[in-house]
């Protein structure tokens, strides 16, 4: 079941509770413990992304909601920085090179690990935000 | 072989250890985006006069990307001047190597 919208300040000290809180969500709801590192992993990606690069002023919301859709669990994450899609990032090759520039892992694993991600770039609670959806099958 | 430095954060601790032109660094916890910073810090100025590097990662419970990073710019530099080898990695992490190809350019082996 959707619900509601927990807001944090997108602020490096503040990740370990960003994700401690999907976390324990995601095990209340039945995430298996197989699932929770893969989930851990993409949600990482993507948070960082957002601390690192959304915004450069002091108001920074991040807006993150877990729950339940069937047997998905979808994470919800939204910021209102500069409007980027994370999904247009440039393929990495595969395999990769030895001496390759080493970025562009991050979103790749949030593609391999979720098994749908869609970004919008839409209106929520009114404001132009960055809105990314992620789910993966809990069990 | 000799433990010749230790550090630790309350995520990840580091071992080195090295024997002639033989380093092994043995990290347990985690290597996130955070301490994959600390990580890089600590190897990348201890391999000048290395031949050989092993990251055992025994005790590692979580990978992020941050942490590929690390092993790639690593496995760039220990390529012109010897080898580069990980070692005891449980099945999370090699799900990880493995999506990314690692396990193709890099000498990784499971636990």
């Amino acid at each position: 079941m959707e619900t509601l919208w927990k807001r944090y300040e997108a602020v490096p000290e503040n990740y370990d509770i960003i994700r401690d809180d999907i976390i324990e969500t995601a095990k209340k709801v039945g995430v298996s413990t197989a699932k929770l590192t893969k989930l851990e992993l993409g949600f990482e990606e993507i948070v960082v992304n957002v601390i690192s690069y959304a915004y450069d002023t002091e108001n920074r919301p991040i807006l993150i909601k877990g729950y339940l859709v069937g047997d998905k669990f979808r994470i919800e994450v939204v910021d209102y920085g500069r409007q980027y899609n994370p999904l247009d990032a440039p393929q990495i090759p595969y395999p990769p090179k030895i001496n390759q520039p080493p970025g562009g892992y991050g979103v790749f694993l949030v593609k391999q690990f979720f098994e749908s991600v869609t970004y919008e770039y839409e209106e929520i609670e009114g404001i132009l935000a960055n809105h990314l959806t992620m789910e993966l099958t809990a069990k | 072989m000799r433990l010749f430095l230790k550090t630790a954060s309350k995520i990840m601790e580091i071992k080195k250890f090295l024997n002639d032109a033989k380093l092994t660094v043995k990290i347990s916890g985690r290597i996130d985006t955070n301490t994959s910073i600390q990580l890089k810090k600590e190897v990348m100025g201890d391999i000048e006069d290395i031949n050989n590097l092993i990251f055992d990662l025994d005790e590692v419970t979580y990978i992020s990307s941050a942490a590929l990073r690390v092993f790639l710019a690593m496995g760039n530099t220990m390529q012109q001047q010897g080898k580069m080898s990980i070692i005891n990695a449980n099945s999370d992490l090699m799900d990880v190597f493995k999506v990314t190809g690692f396990t193709e350019i890099m000498d990784i082996h499971e636990k």
